[in-house]
């Protein structure tokens, strides 16, 4: 969370709140679980700069990393966690509040 | 790439990543979707259509049944809907297998010389239920995506 503030936008979570890991944040709340690549190309940034954010996000318990191997190849499937889950909901809503009271 | 977000484009982003990611799921339920009617189609055709018919109807079947199995086996995104419909245990594709196996058997050994109209009643009746499971698995799906 951003500060302490009363007025609603102080609740946005700052870890969801950029514009690459809210895209992860959305597009792994729309599934179960996505492949790196996939992922990659449907929010359409590079490997490196996924990687970066999938980590931020990793430290703060919201997304949850799966290596698997499909024969010899190597696979990353990615989820949010429960806690993931709760604080994207609960970060939409701040959204929701903040434009539904924000003026024309 | 850490701009801030204005809440409205946040939310707009939010809209537009939701329909990207559910596209391989919107493919999957037209799949579904089709895979039903050719199913009510499939079965009529297969006991009472002319030979050319039955062989057509045979071979779109198998390379539907295979796509969909590719497809279906390649998707690099697992959805709910779609992983509850295509589990060998729902009640989607054991109501497919069993409508499937009935119709099958009611087509291929209690078929009569010269099909009077009840029996054909009774065959597309039949038809139409074996189609009607891998319709309703696509209905689950592109609903669950709107």
């Amino acid at each position: 969370m951003s500060g302490a503030g009363s007025h609603p936008r102080h609740a946005l979570d700052d870890v969801i709140h950029a514009p690459v890991r809210l895209s992860i944040m959305a597009a792994l709340s729309a599934t179960e679980k996505a492949e790196f690549r996939f992922l990659r190309d449907t929010i359409e940034v590079s490997d490196s700069l996924l990687s970066k954010h999938i980590i931020t996000l990793e430290e703060a318990g919201y997304v949850r990393v799966e290596k698997v191997f499909v024969g010899k190849r190597p696979r990353t499937w990615l989820a949010l966690t429960d806690e993931g889950h709760r604080a994207f909901q609960e970060y939409i809503s701040v959204l929701r509040r903040l434009t539904e009271g924000s003026p024309p | 790439m850490e701009d801030k977000l204005d809440p409205t484009d946040a939310l707009r982003q939010i809209g537009e990543i939701d329909r990207r990611i559910r596209r391989p799921a919107r493919v999957a339920g037209w799949i579904f979707v089709t895979l039903g009617l050719c199913t009510m189609l499939y079965w009529p055709t297969m006991s009472l259509g002319p030979v050319w018919a039955q062989a057509t109807a045979g071979v779109i079947w198998v390379a539907l049944a295979v796509a969909s199995t590719f497809y279906l086996g390649a998707m690099k995104v697992q959805d709910r809907e779609v992983t509850w419909v295509n589990k060998p245990t729902s009640p989607v594709t054991v109501a497919y297998v069993i409508f499937f196996v009935v119709t099958f058997i009611f087509g291929m050994f209690f078929r009569p010389e010269n099909p009077g109209g009840g029996w054909v009643a009774a065959l597309i009746v039949l038809a139409v239920l074996s189609g009607l499971p891998a319709l309703y698995g696509g209905w689950r799906i592109l609903r669950a995506g709107r």
